[in-house]
């Protein structure tokens, strides 16, 4: 397996983070040697993986590679088969706090208003009232639902939803944040808002986060760093550097090295797409 | 048997569906209802339906028409046969006012009607923790699926005798059968949804570390109450028809007890006071239960 930096040299390239921070190196989550069976099936091996603080890695591959299982497991949600994760340092012993994540369908849950939900989190955690009560408003109007507090959920467009969803990962402050194809289930212009807005809150207070998308563009746009999963079982094929600069905006869309690393993330797939084809063929 | 709640289909909402009766088997002889999906802004409507709608009167006026033209088919036809011994459904409305004057007919009615509503709010109870437990735990559901579907199959009636010899000719019997027939279909019921959580709630849980009391009472109850809802109309008329069947069988006073009596000495308007009253507090029942619904679970289908 390829391990090469793509097409730019080493790490910490193009992390400006946000303006006048300095980007930190410190490693929030650890993934090494990671793999998960089930039976048989072995979906992923090999899995080496570092999410540093103030850095976006996208995830890309193929379905089924195991991007969400992989998720799931710095999550808590799953338990790799062997190698290890590591959160802030600590082995991974279940969900941890500090780490939140963002589900490709919502996970609101009906009878609560968007209030409470995004409240959730907090009132596991036995926060205190004041504390909620400064907090999950303030969430709310930095996803851009404030007046719609007091709706349920099936009173909202689906890009409503999910901007709850967001609020109620961040209103727990968390260090790390996990999204799986976030807005996959909302249509293309609201998607297009949401990207933009999620950067915008990012770069208000820049955690570590994994994003993992089917959209090319999107793994681009949102991430400092590409891992692209192949194989069966998949490993990671290559990491791609993207090396522009935050904040991101929509001319970022345009620019050469978008367009040059798009391409290249392009050629990966693909290659499997084709392989795949020549093997039925 | 007409205790079947409407079903309310559930049209995709893009999640799968688990037919609350799959898990007990219990369907054999009563369709167990299925809580309407949460309709979503895709909720087909059948085209039928929508064209019914514009050209109709509306329903309730089409249903009281309907009814009214079953009672003068049936006052007709006792006059043709001109049998002193056939309800006249004008006799019965004329005997109300008398039977409505008379304290014994109310006492008897709220003896019915109060053992069915404590009977039911036990039966509830119990039938809730049980089946939220058999929803969660594998075990218990493991031990208690195959007790609980072949109970429920079993009409109440046909142990009441032997529950006579153990508590007597009493209204203690009547509140025990009454209660243990409407602990059952909530069992079955809220166990089927308690059990089909969404897996993504599940996961949001567990991201938050939610315990297992959270889970169990934030979740998984929050999750059966359209099930639990359906459960209890279902709870209720089999509470009420087991505790006329206590009073026939046990002569426990009460509206059933009454109800006997005066067709056995040929008073058959007034029994038949009895039998709309009774009639007319379950469909209250599933009426304000079905408000209840959509008051308070607006996002499941109507
Ligand atoms: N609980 C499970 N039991 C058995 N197999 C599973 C389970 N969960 C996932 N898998 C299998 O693991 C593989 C990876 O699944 P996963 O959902 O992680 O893929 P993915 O990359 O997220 O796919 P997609 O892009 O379609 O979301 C699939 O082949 C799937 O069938
Ligand atoms: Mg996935």
């Amino acid at each position: 397996m390829t391990r090469s930096a793509g097409r730019t040299p080493t790490a910490s390239t193009g992390r400006g983070a946000s303006p006048g921070a300095a980007p930190s190196d410190a490693a929030r989550v650890v993934v090494s040697q990671g793999r998960v069976n089930y039976g048989d099936l072995t979906v992923f091996e090999g899995i080496d993986l570092t999410v540093k603080d103030r850095e976006i890695v996208s995830i890309v591959g193929p379905s089924g590679c195991g991007k969400t299982t992989l998720l799931r497991c710095i999550d808590g949600l799953t338990r790799l088969n062997s190698g290890t994760v590591t959160v802030d340092g600590k082995p991974l012993n279940g969900p941890m706090p500090g780490v939140s994540m963002v589900f490709q369908h919502f996970g609101l849950f009906p009878w609560k208003s968007v209030y409470n939900n995004v409240a959730y989190g907090l009132k596991l955690q036995g926060a205190p009232k004041e504390q909620i009560e400064e907090t999950v408003p303030k969430y709310i109007k930095m996803v851009g639902l404030a007046g719609f507090e007091k709706s349920y959920p099936h009173q909202l467009s689906g890009g409503m939803q999910q901007r709850a969803g967001l609020a109620r990962a961040l209103a727990v402050e968390p260090q790390v944040l996990l999204m799986d194809e976030p807005f996959s289930a909302i249509d293309a212009q609201t998607r297009e808002i949401l990207q933009f807005e999620l950067l915008r809150i990012w770069e208000q207070r820049p955690i570590a986060m994994l994003f993992v998308t089917h959209s090319i563009d999107e793994a681009v746009l949102m991430g400092d760093r590409v891992v692209v999963l192949k194989g069966r079982p998949s490993r990671i094929h290559e990491v791609i550097d993207v090396g522009i600069p935050h904040p991101r905006t929509r001319d970022t869309l345009s620019t050469p090295r978008f367009h040059d690393v798009k391409g290249h993330v392009w050629d990966l797939l693909m290659q499997e797409v084709i392989a795949a084809e020549r093997q039925v063929g | 048997m007409t205790e079947q709640p409407q079903i309310h289909a559930g049209a995709g909402a893009g999640r799968p569906v688990s037919a609350p009766s799959a898990g007990l088997g219990s369907a054999a002889t009563e369709a167990v209802p299925l809580p309407g999906e949460p309709s979503g802004p895709g909720q087909a409507v059948p085209p039928g339906e929508r064209r019914r709608e514009r050209r109709r009167p509306p329903d309730w006026l089409l249903r009281t028409l309907a009814g009214v033209a079953l009672l003068a088919l049936w006052e007709l036809a006792a006059r043709a046969l001109g049998s002193d011994f056939v309800a006249r459904p004008t006799a019965v409305a004329q005997a109300v006012p008398e039977v409505f004057a008379t304290e014994k007919f109310w006492q008897d009615a709220w003896a019915t009607i109060w053992s069915v509503i404590e009977g039911v709010v036990i039966g509830a109870v119990a039938g809730t923790l049980l089946g939220l437990a058999m929803g969660r735990i594998r075990l218990v559901r493991w031990f208690f699926t195959s007790y609980v579907s072949a109970l429920y199959t079993l009409p109440m009636v046909a142990v009441v005798p032997l529950m006579t010899i153990w508590l007597g000719y009493t209204s203690e019997t009547r509140l025990v059968a009454v209660a243990l027939s409407a602990f059952l279909p909530i069992v079955v019921t809220t166990a089927d949804g308690s059990r089909s959580i969404p897996k993504e709630y599940l996961d949001v849980a567990r991201t938050f570390r939610a315990k297992v009391h959270n889970i169990w009472f934030g979740i998984a109850l929050r999750n059966a109450i359209p099930y639990l809802i359906a459960g209890l109309q279902l709870a209720i008329a089999r509470a009420l028809v087991t505790a006329v069947a206590v009073e026939f069988l046990a002569g426990v006073p009460g509206l059933g007890y009454s109800i006997l009596m005066q067709t056995r000495s040929f008073q058959q308007n007034e029994a038949f006071v009895g039998v709309v009253l009774l009639t007319v507090f379950v469909v209250g029942t599933r009426a304000l239960l079905t408000l209840a619904r959509r008051r308070f679970l607006p996002w499941y289908g109507r």
